[in-house]
């Protein structure tokens, strides 16, 4: 089976440190396989997705996308493939405040123009599609032209989602995307977002602290044991 | 889109985006106001006086004459006989000469004795004549036109009756209050010293002083007003006198004629020369008033700096979140950048409307006080390339903010520091 994903002997540090954050040996991922990581704040949860997301560049290793060694890649095309293939959702926070609802779906498309097609082929038109998505994670119609920041905090992490959905990225990355929901929307958000995902096609990252989410997960990885640094210098993170 | 995504942007910040663009359009309106009034003040000095081709004095040096001839700034060396007076306008080229007597004030404001042809025969501003805004000329003895300045500073009317004073200075000594002058015209704004000036007969300035003798009136022997009007009132000399030629072209042949008479030292100056003469010496007061206009560019410049970098830490959860989705770089360099260039924009634009409208208001007040008809709206090339020099000025100074933005962009990454 080919991987959608894998890093190989990825060691990451930032400038000025005097020791890596991260030394991952082996880590894959199947095509719209559904993964949960967890790992306590202060492991290097962050500097991973942003390995993955191609932000940041380790310093030893290879991170394979595709089939493609993305780590060796210039800047500007791994902008690219984050803008294509991949959609993020952070903690909080994640839409623009002077954006509509609407307009916040809306932003995948004026960054990547693949998934502007491939929406329109799905719906017809982008809008459509956003549309689609919005109505799909429960986002009622009067919402869509209200600014992202008359929502509630639960339902701003669904327009997140939406985003993240839109034009079928192949990955997924969602850092902590429950963490500020109550009990009651996490239980909900979670089966929704695993839906879209199969329903889009797409694989999932979902990286956090909280054990008690992996039961909605097949494969279960933890990034304590992950890390070869953390477990190397004796911290428990 | 990235401009829209930055209208949008500072469409969310409104309060600070309005008094950056408040600001800009300060300075702007400023500094082309400035350049606009600097022409205009530039082209009415230049045509203080046209449609007279010599100007006539006592040898002194060509911006004395100037000075005391028009501008009443000053005083003549000496005198102009009135056989020289009666000799130039003899000469075969000569079409007009009016003669210019000064020495006597009214209030602060100079007199000027001169023939009922200045009337006619004075330009300013691109050929316009003098025009009346009330009254005429004078015709008697005693009668006296005001320049508009005089009339409204005094509170003048037609038929009020005004006692001249010897000397240029406010406070005079010696009045010539027996001999009191009637007000018969008043004259409209020019923008130039006429409207500082009142106006008598030649005669009437023989008159004032026919029972005086060097300066001083002479003792024990005092004339009416009525037994003034019985004597003979030819002027022995005048201050100086403008001469109109039948054909410019003469205009150099007459002056060395005049400057190299033998009978009587004499100096001719073309006053258009002189004027330019003049100005290049007022220049460094018109630049520095042009370096103040820039430096309030600058600070409107500082204002917008200070609020793009101050907005800046609050925009990085915005820069983060574009980075997520896939913004490059650059991207969100150009985001900065584009958005300085819209406050910029709208500066300029607000600038100008503004100084529209101000010039509209103010211009019929500066018409009629300063007598400058302000133009609207000119197009000229001098102005876009003003506005493009503040446009480039925002631009370098947006690239500050625009490089921080991109600096931040690479390190933050999708850390959220919150």
């Amino acid at each position: 089976m080919s991987n959608l994903l894998s890093l190989q002997n990825v060691s990451y540090q930032w400038p000025g440190a005097s020791e890596p954050v991260l030394q991952i040996g082996q880590l894959s991922l199947a095509a719209a396989e559904r993964v949960f990581i967890i790992g306590p704040s202060g492991c290097g949860k962050t500097t991973l997705l942003s390995l993955i997301a191609g932000i940041a560049v380790p310093q030893a290793g290879q991170v394979i996308f595709q089939g493609e060694q993305v780590s060796g890649w210039r800047s500007s095309q791994r902008d690219r493939l984050r803008a294509d293939q991949f959609g993020i959702i952070f903690q909080v926070f994640n839409l623009l405040p002077y954006l509509s609802v609407l307009d916040n779906v809306l932003l995948t498309a004026k960054f990547s123009a693949s998934r502007r097609c491939q929406a329109e082929q799905l719906s017809g038109s982008a809008t459509a599609e956003a549309e689609r998505l919005l109505e799909r994670l429960g986002l009622p119609e009067e919402l869509w032209q209200r600014p992202a920041t008359a929502l509630s905090v639960g339902q701003q992490q669904r327009v997140a989602a939406a985003r993240a959905l839109f034009g079928r990225p192949a990955l997924l990355l969602a850092d902590e995307p429950t963490s500020a929901l109550d009990s009651e929307h996490r239980d909900r958000f979670i089966p929704l977002l695993m839906e879209e995902c199969e329903a889009a096609g797409a694989a999932l990252l979902f990286v956090s602290h909280d054990v008690s989410l992996s039961q909605h997960f097949s494969r279960v990885l933890d990034l304590r044991e992950l890390n070869k640094s953390a477990r190397a210098d004796g911290v428990s993170c | 889109m990235l401009i829209r995504l930055a209208g949008k942007s500072l469409a969310n910040r409104r309060g600070t985006a309005l008094l950056v663009v408040l600001s800009m359009a300060l300075s702007v309106a400023l500094l082309l106001g400035v350049e606009r009034l600097r022409d205009q003040v530039r082209d009415s000095f230049a045509s203080t006086v046209s449609g007279v081709d010599l100007i006539v004095g006592a040898r002194s040096g060509p911006l004395n004459l100037l000075l005391y001839s028009v501008f009443r700034i000053g005083e003549p060396t000496a005198n102009v006989s009135w056989k020289s007076v009666e000799r130039i306008a003899a000469q075969p080229q000569v079409d007009w000469v009016v003669p210019l007597s000064l020495g006597d004030s009214h209030r602060g404001f100079p007199v000027l004795g001169t023939s009922a042809a200045y009337f006619d025969h004075y330009r300013y501003a691109r050929q316009r004549s003098l025009e009346f805004a009330d009254g005429e000329p004078f015709d008697d003895l005693f009668d006296a036109v005001v320049g508009a300045n005089v009339a409204q500073r005094l509170g003048y009317q037609l038929g009020q009756e005004i006692a001249l004073s010897h000397g240029g200075g406010k406070v005079s000594l010696i009045d010539h209050a027996d001999k009191p002058f009637r007000i018969v015209g008043i004259l409209a704004a020019t923008g130039t010293p006429v409207d500082n000036t009142v106006h008598v007969s030649l005669q009437g300035i023989e008159a004032i002083h026919a029972d005086w003798l060097a300066g001083a009136p002479l003792p024990g022997m005092r004339l009416t007003a009525e037994q003034v009007r019985e004597r003979d009132l030819r002027p022995r000399s005048v201050t100086a006198l403008m001469v109109g030629l039948k054909s410019r072209i003469a205009v150099f042949q007459v002056q060395r004629s005049i400057n190299t008479a033998a009978e009587e030292p004499l100096l001719a100056i073309i006053p258009g020369v002189a004027l330019q003469q003049l100005w290049q010496m007022m220049a460094l007061a018109e630049n520095a008033l042009a370096l103040v206009a820039w430096m309030v560019v600058m600070v409107a410049v500082v204002v917008m700096l200070t609020a793009l970098l101050t907005a800046l830490n609050e925009r990085r959860r915005e820069m983060a979140i574009l980075r997520a989705i896939g913004a490059r770089p650059w991207q969100i360099f150009a985001l900065v950048i584009g958005e300085s260039l819209l406050l910029t924009l709208l500066g300029v634009l607000a600038g100008v409307l503004l100084l529209q409208l101000a010039s509209l208001l103010a211009a019929p007040w500066v018409s009629a006080r300063l007598g400058l008809a302000l133009t609207l709206w000119s197009p000229v090339a001098k102005e876009f390339i003003l506005i493009a020099a503040v446009m480039l000025a925002a631009l370098l100074a947006g690239v500050w903010p625009a490089w921080r933005a991109y600096r931040q962009s690479l390190t933050d990454g999708l850390g959220m520091r919150l």
